[in-house]
């Protein structure tokens, strides 16, 4: 958590995830510049590299993007979410060395400035099948870069959450400008079938696991709760909510998390202040609430992150008659202490 | 994340739902069904039948070959892609090193065969008086010279 800027925090699970990457990327490069060495012996190793490092930075991208909707749509993806800035930064690095080495290969050998070459080389804008395609990679090359450069907790906190949250929301323009990049540079020379076959299963996918996942989460948003007495909301039985666990309700514009613990129920905002993670979708670890996304934690009864930690929640009234819970969804400043509901034994 | 956002994720994937299909369509409708010949040269003529001189360097061969009807053809082999991306052939008169004085044979690309139709003064007694110049002509710098 983020009493002050350090270092990245190394844990067994962060140098398993980083190794399996690292392993992972080896792997493929190797294999593909070794089968290219083989099937086309004709093509230096330079170019190899540019194809090898293009096609992994890309299978990388892909699956940066469906661990998000994955985790929406089941909790057992959620491991691949806790470190998924550490593969973001990965497939940074890949794209960089494939941007380096093309420009390198196709605008370091005139006597003009690389950068001006890329840009002045091909100027046929009007024309699809010509566009300087080499232009729109850069650009998405400099979005992956702001975005690995402001990976750190560090820039979260300096940058305030809202802009840093829109700044990486930049993924989904970089993703569309990799995909022009794609078709109408790649594509438009290697007219096998197949790999426009690829690019476009893996851009159904992620339409369709992010449609899916948002189309869940906004029917959990519409549900009604029309029971309603001196401004507390029937929102569900006792029994529903789990030991350590919680239910979420969405009230209004807001999601809130009812924590049962220690034979009481807590509630607080859903939104973990370290990058919006669904508290409601943790569990209570050594007494906090535990955000599943990065672990941050909570006290379920003042919403307030322990000592020296200083990130707070708000936190809600609620009110237990016979079985029923009842919740008024009117926050308490964050961090306010409130005293929970007493559940009958 | 908060109501406002998620909704801001999902309109975002309903922008791109039709973005990404429109893009990939639209690319492969214009994508030619001959790949781009990128080259500046033609593709390299037939070969005339007789080679009557050759020189070999480590990363080109060049041949002057000659038809049955007198007429002579310059033939570059590229072993090695060149590392310049300007190189140009000329004939220079003996003696000379300024390409001003010479004549543009062609130009000379990546690996792979070009062949040039030269004039008769490429003819055996008559070449001593010349050599090929491989010149870079961005650099401004002689990459090699060729003597038959």
């Amino acid at each position: 958590m983020s009493a002050s800027y350090s270092a990245v925090g190394w844990n067994r699970q962060k140098k398993n995830y980083d190794w399996f990457i690292f392993g992972f990327c080896l792997l493929y490069l190797s294999a593909f510049i070794g089968f290219m060495a083989i099937s086309n012996p004709d093509y230096t190793f330079e170019t190899a590299l540019i194809r090898s490092t293009a096609t992994l930075a890309l299978l990388l991208l892909h699956a940066i993007l469906c661990i998000g909707p994955l985790c929406r749509l089941n909790k057992k993806f959620l491991p691949l979410l806790y470190n998924r800035r550490h593969l973001g930064v990965t497939m940074f690095t890949i794209a960089l060395v494939h941007g380096s080495f093309s420009i390198f290969q196709f605008h370091s050998l005139g006597n003009a400035n690389p950068f001006v070459s890329l840009f002045s080389s091909n100027t046929q804008f009007g024309s699809l099948s010509q566009f300087p395609f080499q232009s729109l990679g850069f650009f998405a090359l400099v979005i992956f870069f702001l975005m690995a450069i402001t990976s750190h907790d560090f820039w979260l906190h300096n940058l305030s959450p809202r802009v840093w949250k829109t700044l990486h929301m930049l993924v989904y323009l970089a993703y569309l400008l990799i995909v022009l990049h794609v078709m109408l540079g790649a594509i438009q020379y290697e007219t096998n079938p197949i790999f426009i076959s690829i690019l476009s299963a893996g851009s159904a996918t992620l339409i369709a696991l992010h449609l899916l996942a948002g189309s869940k989460e906004i029917r959990k948003d519409n549900i009604e709760y029309p029971l309603q007495k001196e401004g507390f909301v029937y929102v569900c039985e006792t029994q529903e909510i789990a030991q350590n666990r919680a239910k979420i309700f969405c009230l209004g514009q807001e999601r809130i998390a009812v924590y049962r613990f220690e034979n009481k129920l807590f509630a607080v905002h859903n939104v973990c202040k370290h990058q919006g993670g669904p508290l409601g979708e943790g569990k209570i670890l050594d007494g906090c609430i535990t955000c599943p996304w990065h672990g941050y934690q909570y006290l379920p009864g003042n919403g307030q992150s322990p000592p020296p930690f200083t990130e707070k929640v708000s936190t809600y009234d609620v009110r237990i008659e016979n079985t029923k819970v009842w919740l008024n969804p009117k926050p308490y400043a964050e961090g306010t202490e409130r005293p929970g509901a007493i559940l009958n034994s | 994340m908060i109501k406002q956002l998620r909704k801001r994720h999902f309109q975002i994937w309903i922008v791109l739902l039709v973005l990404l299909p429109a893009s990939i369509v639209m690319a492969r409708l214009v994508t030619p069904k001959i790949p781009i010949d990128q080259l500046l040269q033609p593709s390299a003529y037939p070969a005339y039948p007789t080679i009557i001189k050759t020189i070999t360097k480590d990363n080109y061969s060049v041949h002057l070959r000659k038809a049955n009807d007198s007429s002579f053809q310059l033939e570059w082999i590229n072993k090695k892609i060149l590392i310049v991306p300007s190189a140009a052939v000329y004939k220079l008169p003996a003696g000379s090193n300024d390409t001003k004085n010479g004549v543009l044979i062609g130009r000379i690309e990546g690996r792979g065969v070009y062949r040039f139709a030269v004039d008769t003064s490429f003819r055996p007694d008559r070449f001593s008086s010349y050599r090929l110049f491989l010149y870079d002509f961005i650099h401004q710098q002689v990459i090699d010279t060729i003597k038959f």
